[in-house]
């Protein structure tokens, strides 16, 4: 029987604003639940905003999934995302988002 | 040179044995990416910012371009950016350079981006469509 367990999302006020300016709170919804899915032994997502220190562009939501590192060479969650991410959602709420992954060894950073 | 000719050189960093070799190899892979989709923008006929702004241009002229693949080069290149942001500037958290794993899947990215655009640029058909799209999307 699978162990069901609580992973946390944290998400910084910062990045709730520009998401809830932006209108897209399902959207967004929908992109923790696919990490949730997709990621075995996914710790946490920390939401975060996002702006480039040195050149101009627009903020961005950054999902942190802090997850183990993977076990073969190339970690395949992150193409997974991606195939899911671009073929569900239309560009327009894609610039606004992006997914890094943080690989954490032990049970603390 | 070529954009790509940085991967090499990322490569040899994350080879090497410390936390600024790490740091410094995202900011390498991202330059790669980002360098060859200018180029490729460039060679399609496109007019390239000369500031700053080169930045936005390719990452949202990858993701208008109406084609899945390009739209996962726009997202590594988005991916690689936050990487390089946190190598170059949050210096004071060791966080997920503490080894070169990030950075190692980054560069891995960026290889297998590299040849998702060389393949659009080798075919006529394909790329002419990614044009027009991209025209509609920046008139």
């Amino acid at each position: 029987m699978a162990i069901l367990t609580e992973i946390a999302v944290t998400v910084s006020a910062e990045a709730a604003a520009r998401v809830a300016a932006l209108g897209m709170q399902r959207e967004f919804q929908m992109m923790i639940d696919q990490l949730k899915q997709i990621i075995p032994g996914l710790r946490a997502i920390e939401v975060t905003l996002e702006y480039p220190p040195d050149y101009e562009d627009e903020p961005a939501v950054l999902l942190t999934t802090v997850q183990p590192p993977p076990a073969q060479e190339i970690d395949p969650t992150r193409d997974a995302w991606r195939a899911w991410f671009v073929e569900t959602l239309p560009p327009d709420v894609l610039r606004h988002f992006v997914r890094l992954p943080f690989y954490e060894a032990g049970n603390g950073r | 040179m070529d954009g790509r000719a940085f991967l090499d050189v990322a490569q040899r960093l994350l080879q090497a044995s410390t936390e600024a070799d790490w740091r410094s190899a995202a900011g390498r892979a991202y330059y790669a990416l980002m360098l060859e989709g200018r180029a490729a923008l460039q060679r399609w006929g496109f007019t390239i910012p000369r500031t700053e702004q080169i930045h936005r241009f390719v990452r949202l002229h990858l993701l208008y371009a109406g084609d899945t693949d390009m739209g996962r080069v726009s997202q590594v290149l988005e991916e690689l950016s936050k990487l390089r942001n946190q190598a170059d500037y949050q210096i004071e958290l060791l966080g997920r350079f503490a080894s070169n794993q990030d950075t190692k899947q980054g560069l891995a990215d960026a290889r297998a981006a590299l040849l998702l655009l060389d393949a659009v640029s080798s075919d006529a058909a394909r790329r002419n469509a990614i044009i027009t799209a991209m025209r509609k999307a920046f008139p």
